[in-house]
């Protein structure tokens, strides 16, 4: 191997790429490990373990392989692995690309090895996955190292690296990260968060055309949740008193579910129901809030909007 | 009896009164048709129905009632209210007057699909309406449902784009198909209905036609294959030349220039 400089650097960039792109893969399903395991869940892979089991294996398996290709591990213990990672990548998004290509709707969108955080069609998926992990797998087997003394130095670091990013993980929903590990931060407009693909996209502008318009406070809320009753009645005196600006709570629910909270909570505050695919990319716990000017996100707060909590 | 047992006596006497008499909701009661008022197992056609805000209390006034009746969620309970506490405003809203004293009915039993309570002996409720199913017409659901009637009102379709419409020389057809159940046809319906009034007497013509919940199960969607609301299927003469779903109804004058512009 030492005598072909070009197949060794073919190796090395190769190896880097894909480690490169498995760790960013892995970091935007760490943020919200909990997203993940419903993706798994939602996909059908939770037959024989559960559905978080299959989650933290699959993150531990990204994290570990990634490392191992960054310190320059590009033995077959190492690439025949990141390949069946690959391919079982590749079987997720062509499955999802070959649904959407007879116009079949599913319940999982294609969201391939980049998790919720990404927005891309199955199309997308399936041809970015191929790309960003096919080449790069391709150019690190064609230069995989061949020497007999195996240095221990790199996989003990990509050991000890996979443990960090799994402790990261754990730990990751209770850290403020939730600009960063959503959809929904400051600067995005309301246009920008969508969901589904050709004629059944849905975006937010869409769906609730009236707060493109002006300042609003919207809550993310579950229905079904033993809710705050002190958060409640803020935002219930908040609406009631007709303060500015408006609430707008958005949940995803059935008309049942609407029905059976407006009969338990009676909410003073309009409740716009909104697709699940389209609003679980905009947090990692309920309830989160934000506050839209003119159709853009100005602040998000985790839990109920700030303001409103302090003004009451 | 000295005189403090006769203060806690008389407070005691008082206390059940200030309860009945504490009316938390007050004003701000705006009329409703997602829900009508039922009593002796029959809809009440002449029943009035308001809510405040999105459901903190509705309020029912109708004729074959004594008093109107105040439903109040967090409360759990229903409320008579004297008509003269009543106070309708000139924008179609109601107030409850300061004070208003109300005499407790009990409490009301959630159902499936409504509130049930018991009103002087007689089986009431305060029920969702029945979902429009089948061909409707424009006023149909204008006079069916306040909220479209609303909707239609507060939307200003763009005029060039009315104007452009309206010279079309084809005869085209928008089926739409829509669930008055549906809450993204809540938002959009009330759009689709302004547009449909603005393109009267024109070559374009919007039909609708309701789905109930199980859309698969309706006739009308098997025969146009509809798996989802709404809807609109875009007719030129009897050749379908497109359909508009989704977020496309944002803005529903675009989406059928849209449409006729590519056909």
């Amino acid at each position: 191997m030492g005598r072909d400089p070009v197949r060794r650097w073919v190796g090395i960039v190769g190896g880097v790429a894909l480690g490169a792109v498995l760790l960013f893969a892995a970091w935007t399903k760490a943020l919200d490990p909990g997203a993940f395991a419903e993706q798994i869940r939602a996909e059908g892979l939770d037959g024989v373990l559960s559905a978080p089991t299959v989650a933290w294996i699959a993150l531990a398996l990204e994290i570990g392989l990634g490392f191992a290709l960054l310190f320059g591990v590009r033995r077959p213990a190492v690439l025949v692995p990141a390949a069946l990672l690959i391919v079982f990548f590749l079987f997720l998004t062509g499955r999802a690309y070959w649904y959407d290509l007879r116009g079949i709707e599913r319940e999982a969108s294609a969201c391939g090895c980049f998790g919720h955080l990404v927005e891309r069609s199955p199309a997308e998926a399936f041809w970015g996955d191929l790309a960003l992990l096919g080449v790069p797998w391709l150019l690190a087997w064609w230069g995989r190292s061949r020497e007999r003394r195996r240095g221990l130095a790199a996989p003990v670091a990509a050991v000890l690296a996979t443990v960090a990013g799994l402790v990261f993980a754990w730990k990751a929903p209770e850290l403020p990260l939730d600009d960063l590990a959503t959809r929904l931060s400051p600067g995005v407009t309301l246009s920008q968060l969508c969901a589904g693909s050709g004629a059944e996209r849905i975006c937010f502008d869409g769906l609730a055309p009236d707060l493109e318009e002006g300042e609003h406070l919207i809550v993310l809320l579950d229905l079904t949740d033993e809710l705050d009753e002190a958060a409640f009645d803020a935002l219930q005196s908040w609406s009631l008193e007709g303060r500015e600006p408006a609430v707008t709570v958005l949940a995803d629910a059935s008309p049942e579910q609407l029905h059976a909270f407006t009969f338990r909570w009676g909410p003073a505050f309009e409740i716009v129901l909104a697709p699940g695919p389209l609003l679980r990319p905009l947090y990692r716990t309920l309830p989160r809030s934000f506050r839209v000017v003119d159709g853009t996100v100005v602040e998000t707060w985790p839990g109920w909007p700030a303001p409103l909590i302090a003004g009451s | 009896m000295t005189e403090t047992m006769r203060r806690i006596l008389a407070l005691a006497l008082l206390l059940p009164l200030t309860a009945v008499a504490a009316v938390s909701a007050q004003d701000g009661f705006r009329p409703t048709s997602e829900y009508v008022f039922e009593l002796d197992g029959s809809t009440d056609p002449g029943a009035e129905v308001f809510v405040q805000g999105q459901g903190a209390a509705f309020l029912i006034v109708s004729d074959s009632i004594e008093s109107p009746l105040l439903v109040e969620p967090r409360a759990g309970d229903v409320k008579a209210v004297s008509l003269l506490k009543v106070a309708r405003q000139a924008d179609g809203t109601v107030n409850l007057l300061p004070n208003a004293v109300a005499a407790s009915e009990g409490a009301f039993t959630v159902e499936m699909d409504g509130v049930t309570f018991d009103l002087d002996g007689h089986p009431a409720g305060l029920m969702v309406k029945p979902p429009w199913i089948g061909d409707a017409g424009i006023q149909d659901l204008l006079d069916y449902s306040l909220e479209y009637r609303r909707g239609a009102e507060d939307y200003t379709a763009s005029e060039p784009i009315l104007r452009e419409l309206q010279a079309e020389d084809r005869p085209v057809t928008v089926r739409v198909f829509f669930g008055s159940w549906c809450p993204h046809c809540q938002m959009v319906m009330p759009r689709i209905l302004k547009v449909a009034e603005a393109l009267r007497g024109s070559k374009i013509a919007l039909e609708f036609y309701g789905l109930p919940r199980g859309i698969g199960d309706d006739p009308e969607a098997k025969r146009w294959d509809i798996d989802g609301v709404p809807t609109g299927v875009v007719l030129i003469g009897d050749r379908e030349v497109a359909r508009i779903s989704g977020g496309e109804w944002k803005i529903p004058e675009l989406a059928i220039k849209n449409v006729l512009d590519g056909a």
